[in-house]
Order: C-alpha cells, then sequence, then structure tokens
C-alpha cells in the first residue's frame, strides 16, 4: 500500500459519514423529535474515582482542556508513578512507562479494545490527540471492573482513551465544533467534530484533524567554563491527518457502538543530537486503520453479555536515505501488521454482592516486511479469563486468573517460537472501616507477563525465537480519603497514597554483539522496584464566583537492577527512572476566565545503571501556563485559549541527545454550533 | 485539615525550588593506580592511549590514557583537556592511531578525524569525512576508509566505500578511491595500499574482498577474493598480510586468511576465529569472539599464532582463568616494548568496560575501569602531559607552524590594507601582529605581499631540521591552476642565537628559474606615493622605477578600491632589492576578452604550486650564499618570503605573492 493522499482519505470518510447519516435518518424520518433524548445515559461513565479497587488516576472534560497538553503523552505526564520517554517535540516518540515495569508492560485500550502492536508492544501516546479525548485514566493492575475482556487482564498497567460520546441538549439535534490551534514549531492544527442525533437511540459522530509542524526550534548546549552553542531542531516536521467515524446505539439493558478510525502521517525522525550531527535525514510514513465495535446487554439480573471485536491494519515506511551525503545506514523497509479480534464477557450475578465473569478472547496477529530472511510470522492467541468479585460493604474482593495460550507460525518450522501456556492470578482487597469519614484502604498482587514482541523473536539478524515472557509480580498497598467542607471556603479535599514493590524478571534486554550489523536479544534483566505514589486534590471557592483548584502528585521509585551480583553495577538504579518526580496544577476560575498553572519536576537521572557522572541527566522543571475565556455570541460559544510552555525558559533533556524544546506558545480558537 | 493542606502545598513548593539544579558542567577526569601496577620511569613505551566508543547516540566516545612511568591510569581526558570542543570527542569512536606527534581518533557517527597532539592530548584540527572507520599512514599522508562512496545507480544496492588521502600538513583531502563495500581496516606495503572490504550492509551478500590500490595512481589495481564480510588487517616482516573474515553467519564461519603481497593472492587460512588482530614481533595475537544465540553460550578464544611458521602456538593466552571474567573481549593490543598484552571487555555496552592487562606469560597484572566499549589502543614514546603541565601559551611543544612575525612589508598591491586590514592608527608593530594572527598555529589566513619585492619574515619557536634527502618545510599559499603568484624564499639560520635573523644570516633558495638566464640578480625597484584624489579605476596609480631603467605602474583595479600603499608606512617612496624572474603570465584574447594565466614555475617558489603538492615543498640544502654557491645549513630559524615577478596583468592587476602559511613538516610526519 502506498501513502494514502490526506485529501482522499478525508473525502472518503466524509462521504461514508454523510451516506450513513442520511439513510439513518430517512429511516426514522417519522420519529418524534420533540422528545429528548439522553445518550450520555448509556455510556461508560467513569465513577468516583477515589472508591475504585485499583489505584486510578484519571482526568476528563475541562481538567483535560485546561492542560497546556497537545497529546495525550503530555497529559500522562501529570500522573503520579509515571515516566514519560520524550524524545522532543510535537512530532517526537512519547512512550509511557508505568512504576518502572516498562512500557512494554502498558496496555493502551482505545474506547475499551486494545490498541495493538505486535511489532513491537510500544504504543507512541504522542500521536494520540486530545481533540476528541473525553477522558484518560490510568490504573495499576486492572481496571476494577471484573465485567471485562480477557485482554483487560493481562498488562501489569493499564491506560484507557475514553472519546467523546454525543450529547445534545435539548431540541438539538447536531452539534458542531471547530477548532483551530497554532503556535511555536509552526503548527497549524484544524479539526471538526460533528455529532448528529440520527433517531431517538442512535447518534453518530464525525471527527477529521489535520496537524501540520515544522518541528522547528532552537535549543542551547552550554558547560560551564566550556563551550556554548546554539542549534535548530531539525527534520522534526509532522504533517498527520486523522478521521473517525463513530455510531453510538441504545437498546433495552444494554448499548452498542462501533468505530472507525484512520490515521495517515508523514514525519521526519530528528534523530540523536551528537557531535557533528545535529540533525538527521530519516522519515516515517505511518498509515492505521481500524473497525471495531462493541455489545453490551444484560439479559436478566443472572447474566449480563459483553462483545467485542476489531480488525486493525498498520502499515509503516521507515527509510534511511543511503543516498543523503551524510547517511549511516541504508533502510528502506516496508511493513504490514494485521490485526483481528474478537472478544466475549459473560458476567453472572450469582447474589447481588457475588457476581463472577467469564471471558474469552480470540487475536490474531500478521506481520509482514520486505526484510531479508524475514519470518513472516502469525501469531494465535487464545485468552481465557475467570473473575470473580465479592461485595459486603464495607470488604470488597476480587480475584481472577488469566490464562493465555499462544500460537505461532513462521516462514520454516523450525524458526518458529514455542510458547508455553501461562497462568498468573491476581488477588485484590478493599476495606472501608468507617461508614462515614471517607477512609479506604486497598491492597492487591497481581503476576502477569509479557510476550516478547514479533520483532524480539524474528527481526532479521537480531530475533531470538528461544525467548521467554518477561514477568511482572507486584504488591500494593494503598489508602484513599475524601471529605467536602460545605461550609468552608476550602471545600473538598482528596488523597491517594499507595507503595508498593515490583519485581520484573527475565527482561528482555537488545544486546549489541560482536560484529556490528547484528544485534541480539536476551532475557537477561531483573529489576525491584519499591515505589511510592501520593495523589493530593483540593478546591476551595472565594465568594460566589472565584474557585481554585489544586492537584499534587509526588512520585518515589528506587529502581534497581538485580541481574547479576558479580557485575559491578549490581543494584544501579535503572536507566531514565528518577528517585524523585512530582507534578502541581493549580487552576483559577473566575466567571469566563480561567488561568491554569502547571509544574512538573523529574529529579535527577542516569542513562545506565552505571550511575556515574558520565551518565547523569539533569533535573528538570518545567511550568506551564494558560489562560482561556469563554464567549457566547448569538448562541454561538467559543473559546480561546492562550499557553505559554517551559516559561523560563529551560534547557533540559528527557532521553539523552534528545533536546527538548524552550519557551513555546500555542493558541486555540473553538466554535460551537 | 485546611491548614494541613495548605501547609503541605507549601512544603511541596519549597522542596521543588529547593533543589534547583546546577549548571552542566565538564566531567572531570578520573586518575588512579590501579591495584598491582608498578610504575616503569625509564620505561622507553611512556604510555598507551585507549579510545572507548560509547554506545551509537549516547555521544560517549571517550579517551583514556595509562601512563607506565607513573601507573596512572587518566580516564575520560578529552573533555577536561579540550573544554571549548563542543560536543566532546563525539558519537561512536572506531579508530585511534599516532603518527609522528599526533594523535588521530576516528570518530564514526561524527563522521571525523579528531587530530591532537600527542602529549597531551590537545585539540589541533578535525577531518570531516562522514561515515569513517579506519586510519593508516604512509609518508606525508593519511587513509581514511569511510562507507559512504559513491551513490549506486541500483537503488538496493548499498554504497560503495571509499579511501580518503589526506595531507597530514594541510589536514585536507587530497585525493579518494572508491573500493568495495563498507571498507574497514587497512595496511601500506610498498606503494601499495590495501584495504579489508566487509560488505557489511549487503547481508547476506556480503563483499569478499580486500582491494589494493597503488598509491602513485591512487587507483584500484586489483581485488583480492578472499572470504566474505572482512575486518581486521595486520602485517608481518615478511610482508603477508593477516586479514580477519566475520563470516557470513551461515555455513562460514569467522576465520584469518593469508594474503601473499608478492602476487596479491590468498594462500591460506589459519582456522582461528577472529574478532581482534594485533602483529608483535611477527607474532599474531588474535581474540576470537563469537555469539551463539541458539545456546545462549559464549565462545571465546585467546590465539597466538607464529606467523612466521604459520602454526597456532595457544588458544588461549591468558593462563590464569582470568578469560572466565571477561564477558565481550573487543580490544587487543601489545605493548612493543614488554610484551605485555592489553584485552578489554566490553561487557554489556552501557556501563563502562574493564582493561586487563597480562604479562606475556599471559597472566593478570593489573585491571581498571575504562569508558563505555573500550577498543582501541596506541602506545606512544612520548610523555604525557596532564592539563596541569600544559603552560597556557603553548599548548603542545614546538609547533610546526609559524610563531612569530619579525617584519611585514608589502609593495603596494591591490590586497594591501585588506589582507591583513588595515585600520586608522594602526603601526607596523601592529600590522605584524596581525600579520602573525593570520599565519600562526596553523590559522591559514591570507597575508598579501603586494608587488614585486613585498615581503614577510617569519620565525618559528624551535629550529626546523635540516635532514638531508628530504623536504623540510612546506609554504600554503593560494596557488591554483594557472594562478601562480611565485615569491623567492630566504632562510637564516641564528648562529649567533641572538633570536633575530642578522644580515648575513640569510640565504636565498634555489628554484627551478635558477639558471634562467631571464632572471635578474640585484634588481631594485622604487614605488612612490600616490597623491590622495587618484580616482578609483586609474591605470597610472603607484609609480615605480626599477634599476634596469624601466618605469611603470600598479593599477588600480575596478574592484578593489582601497589604498593600494601600505597606509602605515610614512615614506614617500619604498625600495626593494633582490632577485627578480620572468614574468609568467600568458595573455590570451577571445571575443575582445583578455584572459590572464599565470602559469607555475616547475618548484622552488612560494604560492607557486598547489598546497597538496610536493612541489609547495622546501629543501633547506637549496640554499645558495651571496656568490650563489650551495652552503649547507644544519637548520633554520627565520624564513623570508617576498614577491618575485614584476608584472601587472590588465584587468587582473599586479602580481602578488599571498601566504596562509608554513609548516615544518618534520614535526608532523613520523620520525
Amino acid at each position: 500500500m502506498v501513502h494514502i493522499h490526506n485529501h482522499v482519505v478525508v473525502c472518503l470518510f466524509f462521504l461514508l459519514y454523510i451516506c450513513t447519516s442520511y439513510t439513518l435518518c430517512a429511516d426514522n424520518a417519522e420519529t418524534d423529535s420533540t422528545r429528548i433524548y439522553r445518550l450520555q445515559e448509556v455510556v461508560f461513565k467513569s465513577r468516583v474515582l477515589t472508591k475504585d479497587i485499583f489505584p486510578v488516576q484519571s482526568l476528563s472534560g475541562e481538567k483535560l482542556e485546561k492542560l497546556n497538553a497537545h497529546s495525550v503523552a503530555d497529559a500522562i505526564r501529570y500522573f503520579s508513578g509515571v515516566q514519560i520517554k520524550d524524545y522532543g517535540g510535537i512530532g517526537g516518540l512519547k512512550t509511557v512507562n508505568i512504576r518502572s515495569m516498562g512500557s512494554n508492560h502498558v496496555g493502551v485500550f482505545y474506547d475499551g479494545i486494545e490498541l495493538g502492536n505486535a511489532q513491537n508492544g510500544v504504543i507512541d501516546l504522542g500521536r494520540f490527540s486530545l481533540d476528541n479525548m473525553e477522558a484518560i485514566s490510568l490504573y495499576n493492575g486492572q481496571k476494577s471492573n471484573i465485567f471485562q475482556p480477557a485482554k483487560d487482564y493481562g498488562s501489569s498497567g493499564s491506560v484507557y482513551l475514553q472519546s467523546k460520546v454525543p450529547f445534545f441538549d435539548t431540541d438539538k439535534k447536531y452539534n458542531i465544533r471547530t477548532t483551530f490551534k497554532t503556535g511555536s514549531f509552526g503548527l497549524a492544527n484544524p479539526s471538526i467534530l460533528w455529532e448528529q442525533k440520527l433517531n431517538k437511540n442512535i447518534s453518530s459522530s464525525f471527527s477529521a484533524e489535520y496537524m501540520y509542524t515544522t518541528g522547528r526550534y532552537k535549543f542551547r548546549y552550554k558547560k560551564i567554563d566550556g563551550y556554548d552553542t546554539t542549534a535548530i531542531r531539525h527534520n522534526g516536521d509532522v504533517k498527520a491527518l486523522r478521521a473517525e467515524i463513530g455510531l453510538f446505539g441504545l437498546i433495552p439493558d444494554g448499548n452498542w457502538r462501533t468505530r472507525i478510525y484512520a490515521y495517515n502521517s508523514e514525519r521526519g525522525y530528528p534523530g540523536a543530537v551528537v557531535k557533528n550531527r545535529f540533525s538527521n535525514e530519516d522519515r516515517q510514513w505511518d498509515t492505521n486503520f481500524f473497525l471495531q465495535s462493541s455489545f453490551r446487554k444484560k439479559f436478566n439480573t443472572f447474566y449480563s453479555l459483553l462483545l467485542n471485536g476489531k480488525f486493525a491494519y498498520d502499515y509503516l515506511h521507515y527509510l534511511s536515505d543511503q543516498r543523503e551525503a551524510e547517511s549511516l545506514n541504508n533502510i528502506d523497509n516496508h511493513y504490514k501488521q494485521q490485526e483481528g479480534y474478537i472478544s466475549a464477557a459473560n458476567q453472572f450475578t450469582i447474589f447481588p454482592f457475588w457476581t463472577t465473569n467469564i471471558s474469552i478472547d480470540f487475536l490474531w496477529n500478521r506481520l509482514d516486511a520486505d526484510l531479508i530472511d524475514f519470518a513472516y510470522p502469525r501469531r494465535f492467541s487464545t485468552l481465557a479469563a475467570f473473575a470473580t468479585a465479592l461485595d459486603f460493604n464495607k470488604i470488597k474482593l476480587q480475584a481472577s486468573i488469566l490464562g493465555t495460550f499462544i500460537k505461532e507460525k513462521a516462514k520454516t518450522k523450525e524458526n518458529t517460537a514455542h510458547h508455553n501456556p501461562q497462568y498468573t492470578p491476581t488477588i485484590m482487597i478493599f476495606y472501608r472501616p468507617w461508614e462515614k469519614g471517607g477512609v479506604n484502604f486497598r491492597a492487591f498482587y497481581k503476576k502477569i507477563f509479557r510476550l516478547p514482541t514479533l520483532n524480539d523473536l524474528y527481526y532479521t539478524t537480531i530475533g531470538n525465537i528461544h525467548l521467554d515472557p518477561e514477568y511482572t509480580t507486584q504488591y500494593n498497598i494503598g489508602i484513599t480519603f475524601e471529605k467536602n467542607f460545605p461550609s468552608l471556603s476550602f471545600k473538598h479535599i482528596e488523597i491517594q497514597a499507595d507503595a508498593y514493590y515490583n519485581k520484573v524478571n527475565n527482561k528482555i534486554v537488545a544486546i549489541p554483539a560482536n560484529n556490528p550489523f547484528r544485534w541480539m536479544m536476551l532475557n537477561l534483566g531483573t529489576v525491584k522496584i519499591k515505589g511510592m505514589d501520593v495523589t493530593l486534590q483540593g478546591s476551595w471557592l472565594f465568594g460566589k464566583s472565584w474557585q481554585l483548584n489544586t492537584r499534587i502528585n509526588y512520585t518515589y521509585q528506587k529502581a534497581q537492577d538485580f541481574t547479576d551480583p558479580k557485575d559491578t553495577y549490581y543494584k544501579g538504579q535503572i536507566p531514565y527512572i528518577p528517585i524523585h518526580s512530582g507534578t502541581a496544577i493549580a487552576g483559577i476560575e473566575y466567571k469566563d476566565w480561567n488561568i491554569n498553572y502547571s509544574f512538573i519536576y523529574t529529579g535527577e537521572r542516569y542513562d545506565s545503571r552505571a550511575n556515574i557522572p558520565a551518565n547523569y541527566i539533569q533535573p528538570w522543571y518545567t511550568s506551564d501556563l494558560s489562560i482561556s475565556k469563554k464567549m457566547s455570541l448569538k448562541g454561538i460559544q467559543s473559546k480561546i485559549m492562550i499557553e505559554v510552555n517551559n516559561l523560563f525558559n529551560q534547557q533540559y533533556e528527557v532521553v539523552r541527545s534528545y533536546p527538548m524544546p524552550g519557551t513555546n506558545f500555542r493558541i486555540t480558537l473553538s466554535v460551537t454550533l | 485539615m485546611k491548614y494541613i493542606y495548605s501547609y503541605l502545598w507549601i512544603i511541596f513548593l519549597t522542596a521543588v525550588f529547593c533543589c534547583c539544579r546546577d549548571e552542566n558542567f565538564i566531567i572531570p577526569s578520573e586518575n588512579e593506580i590501579p591495584d598491582g601496577v608498578v610504575p616503569r620511569p625509564d620505561a622507553s613505551i611512556k604510555g598507551v592511549y585507549i579510545l572507548n566508543e560509547g554506545n551509537m547516540g549516547s555521544n560517549k566516545c571517550t579517551l583514556d590514557f595509562f601512563d607506565y612511568t607513573t601507573g596512572i591510569y587518566h580516564r575520560n581526558i578529552y573533555a577536561e583537556i579540550n573544554p571549548t570542543i563542543v560536543k566532546e570527542l563525539g558519537d561512536v569512536g572506531n579508530d585511534l592511531k599516532i603518527y609522528g606527534n599526533r594523535l588521530y581518533a576516528v570518530i564514526n557517527v561524527s563522521g571525523y578525524v579528531e587530530v591532537m597532539d600527542v602529549e597531551t592530548a590537545v585539540h589541533i584540527g578535525e577531518i570531516k569525512i562522514p561515515n569513517c572507520r579506519y586510519i593508516t599512514f604512509h609518508k606525508q599522508y593519511a587513509y581514511i576508509s569511510s562507507y559512504n562512496g559513491p551513490v549506486s545507480p541500483n537503488p538496493s544496492d548499498s554504497r560503495l566505500g571509499i579511501v580518503a588521502e589526506v595531507d597530514t600538513a594541510t589536514m585536507q583531502i587530497t585525493r579518494q578511491v572508491t573500493v568495495g563495500y563498507q571498507p574497514e581496516q587497512m595496511a601500506v606495503i610498498g606503494e601499495k595500499l590495501y584495504v579489508a572490504n566487509s560488505g557489511g550492509y549487503n547481508k547476506p551478500n556480503y563483499d569478499r574482498t580486500v582491494s589494493v590500490i597503488d598509491l602513485n595512481t591512487f587507483s584500484e589495481i586489483k581485488k583480492i577474493d578472499v572470504a566474505p564480510n572482512l575486518h581486521c588487517i595486520a602485517v608481518n616482516s615478511q610482508n603477508n598480510i593477516y586479514v580477519s573474515s566475520r563470516g557470513d553467519e551461515n555455513s562460514i564461519s569467522s576465520d584469518t586468511y593469508i594474503i601473499d603481497t608478492q602476487n596479491d593472492l590468498a594462500k591460506g587460512n589459519l582456522n582461528v576465529k577472529t574478532s581482534q588482530l594485533w602483529m608483535h614481533d611477527d607474532i599474531l595475537y588474535l581474540l576470537g569472539y563469537d555469539d551463539n544465540i541458539s545456546s545462549s553460550q559464549k565462545n571465546t578464544s585467546y590465539s597466538i599464532v607464529d606467523s612466521r611458521i604459520e602454526k597456532v602456538i595457544t588458544e588461549n593466552f591468558i593462563t590464569d582463568g582470568t578469560d572466565k571474567q571477561i564477558n565481550v573481549p573487543y580490544g587487543l593490543a601489545v605493548n612493543p616494548e614488554t610484551g605485555e598484552i592489553l584485552v578489554s571487555d566490553a561487557k554489556d555496552y552501557v556501563t563502562p568496560g574493564t582493561l586487563y592487562c597480562f604479562s606475556q606469560e599471559g597472566k593478570k597484572l593489573w585491571s581498571h575501569t575504562t569508558g563505555d566499549i573500550p577498543s582501541r589502543f596506541a602506545f606512544t614514546k612520548k610523555k604525557f602531559r596532564g592539563p596541569d603541565e600544559i603552560p597556557e601559551e603553548k599548548p603542545s611543544g614546538p609547533s610546526p607552524y609559524i610563531s612569530k612575525v619579525l617584519d611585514y612589508h608589502p609593495a603596494p598591491g591591490q590586497f594591501v590594507n585588506l589582507l591583513p586590514k588595515y585600520e586608522n592608527g594602526d603601526n607596523q608593530e601592529i600590522m605584524n601582529a596581525k600579520a602573525c594572527e593570520a599565519l600562526k598555529n596553523n590559522n591559514q589566513g591570507t597575508v598579501s605581499l603586494g608587488g614585486y619585492g613585498g615581503y614577510i619574515v617569519v620565525g618559528f619557536d624551535h629550529t626546523i631540521e635540516n635532514v638531508s634527502g628530504s623536504h623540510d618545510f612546506k609554504i600554503l599559499g593560494n596557488a591554483f591552476n594557472n594562478n601562480s603568484e611565485p615569491g623567492i624564499v630566504r632562510v637564516a639560520y641564528d648562529q649567533n642565537k641572538n633570536g633575530i635573523p642578522d644580515e648575513n644570516e640569510w640565504y636565498e633558495l634555489t628554484g627551478s628559474e635558477h639558471s634562467n638566464p631571464a632572471t635578474i640578480q640585484n634588481y631594485n625597484i622604487t614605488y612612490y606615493r600616490p597623491s590622495e584624489n587618484v580616482s578609483a579605476t586609474e591605470e597610472q596609480y603607484i609609480r615605480w622605477s626599477d634599476s634596469e631603467g624601466q618605469e611603470g605602474y600598479i593599477s588600480k583595479v575596478s574592484y578593489h578600491i582601497q589604498s593600494y600603499y601600505p597606509q602605515w608606512v610614512t615614506n614617500q617612496q619604498m625600495s626593494f632589492t633582490g632577485t627578480l624572474l620572468r614574468k609568467n603570465a600568458v595573455v590570451t584574447e577571445n571575443n575582445g576578452i583578455k584572459n590572464w594565466k599565470l602559469t607555475p614555475f616547475d618548484w622552488g617558489y612560494a604560492d607557486n604550486q598547489p598546497n597538496n603538492s610536493t612541489a609547495a615543498e622546501f629543501d633547506i640544502d637549496w640554499a645558495i650564499d651571496k656568490n650563489r654557491n650551495p652552503i649547507t645549513l644544519p637548520g633554520i630559524d627565520f624564513i623570508m618570503i617576498y614577491t618575485g615577478v614584476n608584472q601587472t596583468c590588465g584587468w587582473i592587476g599586479e602580481t602578488s605573492t599571498e601566504v596562509l602559511g608554513i609548516i615544518d613538516l618534520h614535526l608532523i610526519q613520523k620520525q
């Protein structure tokens, strides 16, 4: 598949959307239009989060909009226990690592269904725009709800992305919102969201977004009594187009939804800034497509069913052009991934206090590439989960076990990996000592693994089919507290604190072999993590219209390498994990005005487990400020927001040799019809 | 509760703002004596430089030095010694060699060769070559292999590699030749350069050849078929080449092959796995390292082969069991004086490695932590001087370049008052200093001497030795094809050591025009200061008269409108005396436009032949006395250059010698 022209994609999607809308409208032409339907009620709405059994953090709605965040990855930086690897700029790769277990252990779910990347297991969260996002939640362990697909039991930590669901005010049959963002890095980012009520039970949504950035910004390297150089980041440009259509339906005691998603992009790979090489020429093209559907129905008090299905196609073209004068490589590779997924979750409510769930998922992955001697792997996975939950009001218990059964096929039998069945348990307990007082205790144990990715196993010249899965074991205890003070100006406080101990065994690491053209993958590492996450939230109300919301996160993580006791750097802090990190957000609201200040601190880190000066990476902390104002003119709502990021122009690196931008600006203008 | 929360906020914010970060600092070197080291103050090999590659993208290539005389291991010295060099040594070091007084480090990803002073590791210059791999030397040239040769018209083919020839004096590429795919190590035997081609980008179709380059024509004269994926090269005293093959990871395993350079054919193999080679007194040391993925078993060997009888002596020269501690044997070297063996362990490539030193008998003497991925070694007979021992003004012992300008006296000319630039109030002393700034330390700025007779007198911080049978120094000019502006060279030996060239110490160097009847001795010319109000294109601008009874003018050319008469000279006229060379200009006319060719003389003149030509070099043995008889000088301390022709060529103006620098060839070439 060659690069689909962006305009063609948009047009096709738009046509498709118009057609479906029209047909559905025509079918229901006689629907009573005076009645009001609130589709909002049918969607999975987030619960009061602090009472969740598994530690969860969430940002949604207005809070999400106010953040100085361009992508999902930017927003996740505000959660505790999380490290984002950010290669800089709008287009740079951004991956999330929860509690130092590695980004491969994070499951990312879009509207309830996991985004897969069987090839390398990493999801670039920098590509997911916040434009049509309703909520972002991060769970340690798994989601507390047992009525879910088997896949949802299968990660050490999970990020749930919830897109906006159509909601219509009285008498309105449609919502149209257009947004335009511009600012530093040559950003031009128009988007549109069109929600249409089709009949009393069905609504649709069309969302499209185009993003262009030159990715250029100044950076500076300065040493005391040494060199001082300033340069401009090049080849960080991105052209990306996203288009989505969603249909949302309501049925008695249930609902369904279906979504088509398409994404097409071209980007430069700016590369590491090393001596004499401040830029890079490599390019990458991506096309991602998926179609997913979900159906949920409660048949009676005893039995409920949740069905999910998905087909995904991902295309990637990476070019490191040897014709470039300073080229180091000769790479011109095309990868195609396909994924098929079906899942059935069956919940049985045996007594009102006792529910059980049986989920079975089938997953099929296929990876094709134009590499020499490529293995053309196909993976067939069956996941079966059995979960049970007991709720005695003061005490809640959950236990689940996940069975994973994998079969693989590669070009030749002797080069095919064999995977043993895996059975992995999770147990949790929740205790509320007093009916009032707002104090809750929680604890969980979870053992889970990640499979070697298809790249780990089959990548030409480095893959190793003898790899075992990489296991994580987590122990967590926590406390939550929540209280309202209706009579004070200090209205509300919420505290979450969790302490944890994690262990990663059989960690899969890439080791360069003696031949520079050849690396190898081995199950080499053991990592032990002792950590603590604390979140505080508070809100004030002064007078009638001054409101102040604050949020603080603090994370402590001692994540040490325990691989080889003979090694000089045994027990060294693992790369890129700070011992201390934290964030603070303060938002002031006054009538239509809103000011938001956010602060992120990441402590000192090392880029190798050898914690020596040569590998030291300085702490960084950035202050971001945004001001927004809402306006209403003849029934048209509009909003303007101005952001200043990295207010004090700090020059820093999240990943060594990948400088981050200094002070930068963004303006967002949105109009809702 | 309200207050507790507020306090928490205050504590948090205070904590955050208190943990302010330091500014970035240059990482200092670490200096330690490893356990077990016995310093040898009388060692003739004074030390060894160690190059640490650093993992790709980390910019962590570092340089270490082990001092045999003090026993001190200096770790990561480059950044501290050269703090102003942006981004230190760079990304992925690949080769390290010493030639003459200089240390050369080939930095692969950063695409350049770092040139340092061998005694101090002070930066001298850099040679940019993308994707460069290895370096070797012959005569005054460095030969550098690089993967980035011409792009193949077939896009599925990778680029061919090249070898670049670099003049060590100018650090400029002079010639380059296309070789096989992804060339690696090289060796010079006679006038031939042998290059091992790997073809690593073309897996599984590896290159199998060694390219043979004729150094005179700098062209590939043969490809010797050997084995897939060639890498290391070592040569013994019988001029047999040992070349290592990494094998094809399939049916052909790693091995070492022998090439007979009499007939340039592969004549056999040693049947020894090889990842590194080192030749010491005709004994070949080999590291073998093979990672077998399926069994996760490491397969290492430490072999010795007697190259005279081509017999394997041992497959494990480490006799005390230390080999079991070595995870990834990576670098190998043998001290030429003591025969002690250095083996480096790269471990996991992302943490510092270890250097082991073994006695000749294979017993561990000491070990020490290095930088990341220690790989290449260069032994030196020079004593290392750390940053504290380097005097501030003179960083690196005798400089091969001009260190002072004693006198700068140009005749009138179109570049006078521009190169170097005259500013109001400048006197002779300031103009001498400006000329010095342009020429010293290989700055290669341009100093114009103006018309006939204009001269410059320069000095050095040492005596340039007169080595018989070889050229002694080179004068850099801006001559190129048919643009020669010859200057005559005089030299002075400071016999009475008074620090200045006395009149009786000057001797002229002969050149190719020495016996040309058109050459005039004891020629004298006088220039007259022009009146102030001469218009910009005046042909009769600055009048001159000479001892031959001739008169003429330096005319003003349209594109140089400043005054041509040296502005710091107050006299109304200026005279010069010397040898006058014949006019070298040839004029052709095409459609009414005159074209001037300034043809070169054969040899012996400054700014006459291109800088990369040996005809830009000078031999002190060419000196003649006042009676034009040859004289032998032990060396020279001063050089004078003056413009040797008196001609004006229409619109291109008068012929004036330009000087860009002088290089003592002995100081930068192998001793």
